[in-house]
């Protein structure tokens, strides 16, 4: 009898979620995931939110803002510039929050003469970090996630080689 | 404060996020979280520690 309603309730999620891919990409309750991309690429968790799942919401913007805000103190609020170094720059476009901020703060010579120079690479990593997890959020609305997975990897390796 | 103390936070912050991209229950996150990072940083100590016997000895 239990298995029965296993396998009930099973075949039921398959179909739930085989109604959510439906053709265009847009969700059986009628809401669209490219614009739930859009949002969350915007602003760290609004997709999710758009998508009713507020505490994911709450969860992926407080902790993503704690990152981006914990880099740019190590930073002394300073962003490099693509001519600066490309490897962090390109970590902005992970959100477009992250990507205005970036050209507001950005300076053609980041690196500061003095104050917290020595962690100033740390809180590039950070903020670079934060910018590139929300892309890995807004890929996973399309179910994406393990290509960004690859693409980070890749991104890594290429910079480790570079350096080497 | 020391380079390693930095490597807490920003690890924490990228199990959590890739662990609740994929479950939806937060018991479950977090104990899965803690499982990774306890893994993760025993296999990075672990390691070290061959590097350091290895430079030191051989």
């Amino acid at each position: 009898m239990d298995s029965e309603n296993i396998s009930i309730n099973s075949s039921q999620e398959v179909k739930e979620k085989e109604a959510d891919k439906q053709g265009d990409g847009v969700k059986s309750s009628g809401k669209s995931m490219l614009l739930a991309a859009l949002l969350g690429w915007l602003i760290p968790g609004a997709g999710h939110l758009y998508l009713g799942k507020q505490w994911k919401a709450l969860f992926f913007f407080m902790v993503l803002v704690f990152t981006y805000l914990t880099g740019l103190y190590f930073t002394g609020f300073r962003t490099v510039s693509w001519g600066d170094n490309q490897f962090y720059y390109i970590g902005n476009y992970g959100s477009g929050a992250t990507l205005f901020l970036g050209n507001v703060l950005s300076q053609e010579k980041a690196h500061p003469v003095e104050g917290r120079v020595e962690y100033f690479d740390v809180g590039l990593l950070y903020t670079c970090v934060a910018g590139l997890l929300n892309a890995v959020i807004v890929l996973s609305l399309y179910e994406l996630a393990a290509y960004a997975y690859v693409i980070g990897i890749a991104t890594l390796v290429i910079q480790i080689l570079l350096k080497g | 404060m020391s380079y390693i103390l930095l490597y807490v936070p920003i690890c924490l912050v990228i199990l959590s996020v890739l662990e609740t991209i994929k479950e939806d229950q937060p018991s479950i996150i977090v104990k899965h979280v803690l499982k990774s990072f306890v893994i993760l940083t025993g296999m990075l100590i672990a390691v070290s520690a061959i590097i350091f016997l290895v430079n030191k000895y051989l």
